[in-house]
């Protein structure tokens, strides 16, 4: 079940969500995450994976995001000039942007998921998302962001921003 | 405005080769493989249960970790809940002022910062100004917290000064004093690049002495210390018992430290590799007894005196060094050599003891940056009287309109008794280079390889190069014999009537090629006409490849 031909003469390979729901999607797709590589080279991907630390809504991003980008990673189609490499990856990076920009909750779902399925590309897109978030901002706005609890006393906080002095001179 | 464009271009230009930003591998992924994946689970395993949960239905929130929740107001913190080492390779993808402000977010993000491995401490990236105060006072604070860190983390310190104001010699040497001492650094980087305004109007700036520490336990130091009246100083005492790599680029030594460099190299860098120095005043003699030396590069250091014995010696470069201040003597004993690049003058008096297989031997003319002097060359007779065997040599033959002497220096050219191939990089500009070649060739008839190597097309002029090939043009039909050579190779090629010329001349010298392979220049691709031209190589009994550059890939047309 698998390991059927895609419509495109590839292999296929199926992923079972925490919630029971099924993907589909090319083997180069799903190789991109490092754990599943793993499985297929030692053939524990018959009849299917199941991956049951992930759930159906995140499952179905991470496979968009692999199905994305193994669509479009070099020689793909054969093809290998400079001019539509370029223009791959300016699609891949429009591609990154949108698909990252999610609410907060989701992000770290995407993260943890990533982590674990050890996909490198989208670990690192998830967390240059979350930097962008806590750069240039204020604590009580990276607070408010991410919903961290400040657990300091009043006298505490003012003790670590006076010790960070210098960071805080212009926020 | 003026020194802001003073300093970007000095950014672009005076650095080629910015320090080495390490990019560290924190997070290589934690999952390894198949069976760990029962264990492994998405949350780590030390993570604190969600703290917060809706109002309401409590129950709910702490069953299912999948209740979505709108980013602000009370949702789950979940950022909290990754691990460090996901949370400092967060860190490390902003600015270090940014890593330090999250210390007063809570008690689980407090010394989060004092633990990031790349310190990276450039006054540019410090917002608020170019306040000297501030600047130095965030690096000592930085400097002070991560070094009070135990067990002791090994970390990249990269200090970057570019403004004026925040030029402090007693700071920057009590930062690096810090470093030393603490032991923290695996690599230390501390560029200062400033561009003196001040330098136009008064060069009389009294002398600022940067101490430099001893690193006992880092593995690679670079140093620049770009500013007009900034001097280096060595430490007395000490051995940088670790150190594998130095480059310093753009240093003004102090007079003792000029003196000393030498001896610090040979005595108190037991392991030292790479030895890099460009762009260096202040070291008349340089004198290396090193028995861990491997490579050794030095641009533009103005000395009169260069001694090296260092027996695990393989690669030497010499570039615009002697040339700026008439060297005097050269004394090099390295047995093991691999690689001489020499673009210099040779001092009269140059020993260069016996080396037992030399591989490549580079001479060219000093580089561009000494160009204002002109007639100037580099000896290249002198150079390759000095390594009289090599498996390549590689000639760099200036050819431009300024030049003089091309003729004599073309006739001084002495070729190593002993080598195989040959490679002539010429940067004809259009100018014509066959006379002189021809003139070189006609001494090499024991040739095997021949790599001609065309460089970019730029200027147009008339140069004595072109002068002589006008006078002397009977070189086409010429005959002269290359009977060993096998092997041609062509880059750059322009499609020019007089690099055709010069083709068919290297087929007529030549009994049997056994391949000939043709590159043109990037970006030209080759007309019909010069197609038609090229018609000849079909006929000789060997393989001939032919390529254009198109969008950087080799296209082959023949």
């Amino acid at each position: 079940m698998a390991a059927a031909e895609g419509s495109d003469g590839g292999k296929m390979i199926v992923l079972i969500s925490a919630d029971g729901q099924r993907f589909e999607l090319p083997e180069a797709a799903a190789k991109l995450s490092q754990i599943v590589l793993y499985m297929i080279e030692d053939g524990c991907c018959y009849p299917s994976i199941p991956l049951p630390k992930v759930d159906g809504v995140i499952l179905a991003k991470i496979v968009e995001y692999c199905n994305k980008h193994a669509a479009l990673s070099s020689g793909a189609d054969g093809s290998s000039d400079a001019a539509s490499e370029r223009s791959k990856e300016r699609e891949l990076k429009i591609f990154d942007a949108e698909f990252i920009d999610v609410d907060v909750t989701t992000l770290f779902d995407v993260m943890m998921a990533a982590n674990y399925l050890n996909i490198k590309g989208l670990l690192d897109l998830a967390c240059q998302r979350t930097a962008d978030l806590i750069k240039g901002k204020s604590p009580e706005q990276i607070r408010q962001t991410f919903g961290i609890k400040n657990d300091f006393t009043p006298e505490e906080e003012a003790a670590i921003r006076k010790e960070n002095a210098w960071a805080f001179d212009n926020i | 405005m003026l020194a802001s464009l003073l300093l970007e271009r000095n950014r672009g230009s005076y650095f080629p080769t910015p320090p080495p930003i390490p990019s560290p591998s924190l997070n290589s992924p934690k999952i390894a493989k198949v069976e760990t994946l029962a264990r492994s689970s998405i949350h780590h395993e030390h993570v604190p249960p969600p703290r917060f949960t809706m109002e309401g239905d409590g129950s709910e929130a702490r069953s299912s970790r999948r209740v979505r929740r709108r980013i602000g107001g009370g949702g789950m913190d979940r950022v909290s809940e990754l691990c460090d080492d996901l949370l400092l390779e967060i860190l490390l993808l902003m600015p270090l002022v940014d890593a330090m402000r999250t210390a007063v977010l809570s008690r689980r993000w407090i010394a989060l910062w004092t633990r990031l491995p790349q310190l990276d401490l450039y006054d540019n990236r410090v917002g608020g100004g170019a306040g000297g105060a501030r600047f130095a006072g965030l690096v000592d604070s930085v400097l002070s917290r991560v070094a009070a860190v135990v067990p002791r983390i090994p970390r990249y310190v990269t200090i970057r000064v570019f403004t004026e104001a925040n030029f402090d010699a007693a700071r920057i040497t009590s930062w690096a004093s810090l470093v030393a001492a603490h032991r923290f650094a695996v690599e230390f980087h501390l560029w200062v690049e400033i561009v003196n305004v001040a330098e136009l109007d008064s060069r009389q700036l009294p002398e600022e002495i940067v101490d430099f520490p001893c690193f006992e336990t880092t593995k690679s130091i670079s140093l620049c210390l770009m500013y007009i009246s900034a001097r280096l100083a060595l430490p007395t005492s000490g051995v940088f018992a670790s150190l594998t790599e130095l480059k310093l680029h753009i240093v003004h030594f102090s007079e003792v430290a000029g003196a000393a460099i030498g001896e610090v190299v040979s005595t108190r860098c037991p392991c030292l590799e790479t030895l890099e120095m460009e762009k260096i005043i202040g070291v008349l003699e340089l004198t290396l007894h090193s028995a861990s030396l491997v490579h050794l590069s030095l641009t533009l250091v103005k000395m009169k005196e260069l001694h090296v014995v260092a027996p695990k010696l393989q690669t030497v470069t010499v570039a615009s060094c002697f040339i700026l201040c008439n060297g005097r003597a050269v004394s090099i004993s390295a047995p093991k050599l691999q690689r001489v690049r020499w673009t210099d003058a040779c001092p009269e008096q140059t020993h260069v003891g016996p080396i037992e297989r030399l591989h490549k031997l580079v001479v060219g003319e000093a580089t561009a940056q000494v160009e204002w002097l002109g007639g100037v060359h580099s000896n290249f007779d002198m150079i390759m009287r000095h390594f009289r065997r090599t498996d390549i040599l590689e000639l760099l033959i200036p050819i431009h309109p300024e030049f003089i002497g091309h003729r004599q220096l073309m006739e001084n050219i002495i070729l190593p008794h002993h080598y195989s191939a040959l490679e002539l990089v010429v940067e004809p500009n259009k100018h014509m280079f066959g006379a002189s070649m021809v003139f070189l060739l006609r001494r090499c008839n024991g040739l095997r390889a021949l790599h001609v190597c065309l460089g970019q097309r730029k200027g147009v002029g008339t140069c004595l190069s072109c002068f002589w090939d006008h006078t002397s043009s009977s070189w086409r039909n010429e005959t002269i014999r290359l009977n060993y050579l096998e092997k041609l190779v062509i880059n750059d090629f322009n499609g020019t009537s007089h690099e055709l010329d010069f083709l068919k001349f290297i087929c007529t010298c030549v009994a049997s090629f056994r391949k000939i392979t043709l590159i043109f220049a990037e970006d030209i691709i080759p007309t019909p006409g010069v197609h038609d031209k090229l018609g000849f190589l079909r006929s000789k009994a060997c393989s001939v490849e032919c390529y254009y550059i198109f969008n950087k890939a080799h296209v082959r047309f023949m």
